[in-house]
C-alpha cells in the first residue's frame, strides 16, 4: 500500500518504506501587537511550504534543508526536499528552469552539492519554476557510492509529485 | 494436659497461617478480577500464528502505513512497513483519564526507552472524531499523527492502546493496553523477545552468537509464560537484584 500526501498545493505518492511531511514554518512577527499600531507598515514574515520525503523517520523538528534528518541517513537512505520560495523569486535567473525535474541521473549528484557536508553523502540541487511557483529540489543520498542504484527510486517519487497553482496564504 | 495445650496452640497457629495465606491469595485473585472487569489491565499478546486476541484483531496480521495530519493540520505520513525498525503505535485520546499520564510525560519530553531500533509513534483520531482544542491542551509539544483511518485499520478497541509493528515483516507483533510505560515496555519486550528493554542490560555484545541466541530463546520462553526480568520466581530463596546493580 502506498501513502499519498497532499497539502499547500503539493501532492506526492510515496512508495513503501518512505514517509513524508508537508510543513510551513510559523511566521516570525518582529513586532508585538501594540507595536504594530504604531508601525502599521511593518508586516509579518510570509513563509512558504516545504515537502520532505525520506526512508527514515521524519521528526517534527527539522530544518528546511534536512537538518535533524540527514545526520541519521545510512548508505541505503535518501532524503528529498522540495522547498518553495517567495513569489518575488519567480522569473529570476536562479529559478529560470521550468518544471520539476523528473528524471535525474547519477551525475546530478555530487559530494559538493550538499548544503551541509556530511562525509560519504552526496547531494543534488535544482532550482526551477512550476505553475508560477519558485522551488528548490534538494536531495541527499546516504552514500555517494550508491547513488546509481537509488536514483531510479528517487525518479519514481519525483514523477509522483504534482504542483498546483499557488495557494493563497 | 500441658502437652495437649501445646498441641492445640500449635494447631491454632498453623490454622491461622493457613487462613491468612488463603485470604491473601483470594484478595490477589479478587484484585485481578477487578482489573479485568474495569478493562484497565495490560493485555500482552505476542506474535502467534494469527491467533485472535481478546482485544482486537490478531497478532501476526498485516500492518499498514499511516497517513494523516499533525496538530497544526499539516499533512504527514509515517512508514511502518518495509522499514528496518520496529514501531510502537501509541493510540491515545484527549478524553481518557489513563491517557493523561502518557500525555503529560510525553509533553515533558519524557519518552520511554524502548530500545535503539523501536520508534514511538503517537496517534490520535482526526478532527472528525476528536476535540482538537482538548487535544492541543494535553498534547502540547508532542509529535502526534492524527488519523481516524489508522484506528479503523488497526481495529483499536479503546484507549490507551499500543501496537508493536515489525517493520521488516510488516506484521503486528504485539498489542494491548497499559497503565504506564513500564507495562508498555513489557509489551515491546514480549513482542520483540528482547528482555534487555526491560532490564536495560544487553549482554549480546559480550557473548558468542550461540550463547546470545540461546539466551534470547530462553528469555522468550520465560516471557511467554509471564515471567519477566526481576520476577521473584527466578530467584528462589534470594532477593531479586535491583535495576542497575551488576
Amino acid at each position: 500500500m502506498t501513502a499519498t500526501l497532499h497539502g499547500f498545493g503539493i501532492s506526492a505518492t510515496l512508495p513503501r518504506g518512505f514517509e513524508g511531511r508537508i510543513s510551513r514554518l510559523k511566521p516570525v512577527d518582529p513586532l508585538s501587537a501594540a507595536a504594530h499600531l504604531h508601525a502599521p507598515a511593518v508586516g509579518t514574515e510570509t513563509t512558504q511550504p516545504f515537502l520532505h520525503i525520506a526512508n527514515v523517520p521524519l521528526p517534527a523538528q527539522r530544518d528546511t534543508f534536512g537538518g535533524g534528518v540527514v545526520e541519521m541517513l545510512k548508505p541505503a537512505h535518501v532524503f528529498i526536499a522540495l522547498i518553495e520560495y517567495g513569489p518575488e523569486c519567480v522569473g529570476t535567473n536562479l529559478f529560470q528552469e521550468h518544471g520539476l525535474p523528473r528524471s535525474l541521473s547519477a551525475r546530478s549528484f555530487s559530494r559538493r552539492r550538499l548544503q551541509r557536508i556530511v562525509p560519504g553523502q552526496s547531494g543534488s540541487q535544482s532550482f526551477f519554476t512550476d505553475h508560477d511557483r519558485a522551488f528548490c529540489l534538494y536531495i541527499v543520498a546516504g552514500s555517494h557510492g550508491r547513488v546509481g542504484s537509488m536514483v531510479h527510486q528517487v525518479n519514481r517519487i519525483l514523477r509522483s509529485i504534482s504542483i498546483d497553482a499557488r495557494v493563497p496564504t | 494436659m500441658v502437652i495437649l495445650l501445646i498441641l492445640v496452640l500449635v494447631i491454632l497457629v498453623v490454622a491461622t497461617i493457613f487462613v491468612s495465606a488463603l485470604t491473601a491469595s483470594f484478595s490477589s485473585l479478587e484484585a485481578r478480577l477487578d482489573r479485568l472487569e474495569t478493562g484497565a489491565p495490560i493485555e500482552l499478546r505476542r506474535n502467534g500464528d494469527g491467533a485472535a486476541t481478546a482485544v482486537g484483531g490478531s497478532t501476526g496480521r498485516a500492518a499498514f502505513d499511516l497517513a494523516g495530519h499533525d496538530l497544526s493540520g499539516q499533512p504527514r505520513t509515517a512508514a511502518v512497513v518495509n522499514v528496518e525498525h520496529f514501531t510502537l503505535l501509541a493510540f491515545l485520546s484527549s478524553g481518557c483519564s489513563t491517557c493523561g499520564r502518557f500525555w503529560s510525560q510525553l509533553s515533558r519530553g519524557e519518552e520511554p526507552d524502548l530500545g535503539l531500533d523501536t520508534r514511538l509513534l503517537v496517534l490520535a483520531k482526526g478532527e472528525d472524531a476528536e476535540s482538537m482544542t482538548a487535544l492541543r491542551e494535553v498534547a502540547t509539544g508532542v509529535d502526534v499523527l492524527l488519523s481516524t483511518e489508522a484506528w479503523r485499520h488497526y481495529e483499536v478497541p479503546g484507549t490507551p492502546f499500543f501496537i508493536l509493528v515489525d517493520g521488516r515483516s510488516g506484521t503486528v507483533r504485539g498489542e494491548g493496553t497499559a497503565m504506564g510505560w513500564d507495562e508498555v515496555r513489557n509489551l515491546v519486550a514480549l513482542g520483540r523477545g528482547d528482555a534487555s528493554i526491560v532490564t536495560g542490560v544487553s549482554t549480546a555484545a559480550m557473548k558468542p552468537t550461540s550463547d546470545a541466541e540461546r539466551e534470547a530463546i530462553i528469555d522468550q520462553i520465560l516471557m511467554d509464560a509471564g515471567v519477566f526480568p526481576g520476577d521473584a520466581s527466578l530467584y528462589p530463596g534470594t532477593t531479586p537484584p535491583q535495576e542497575g546493580t551488576p
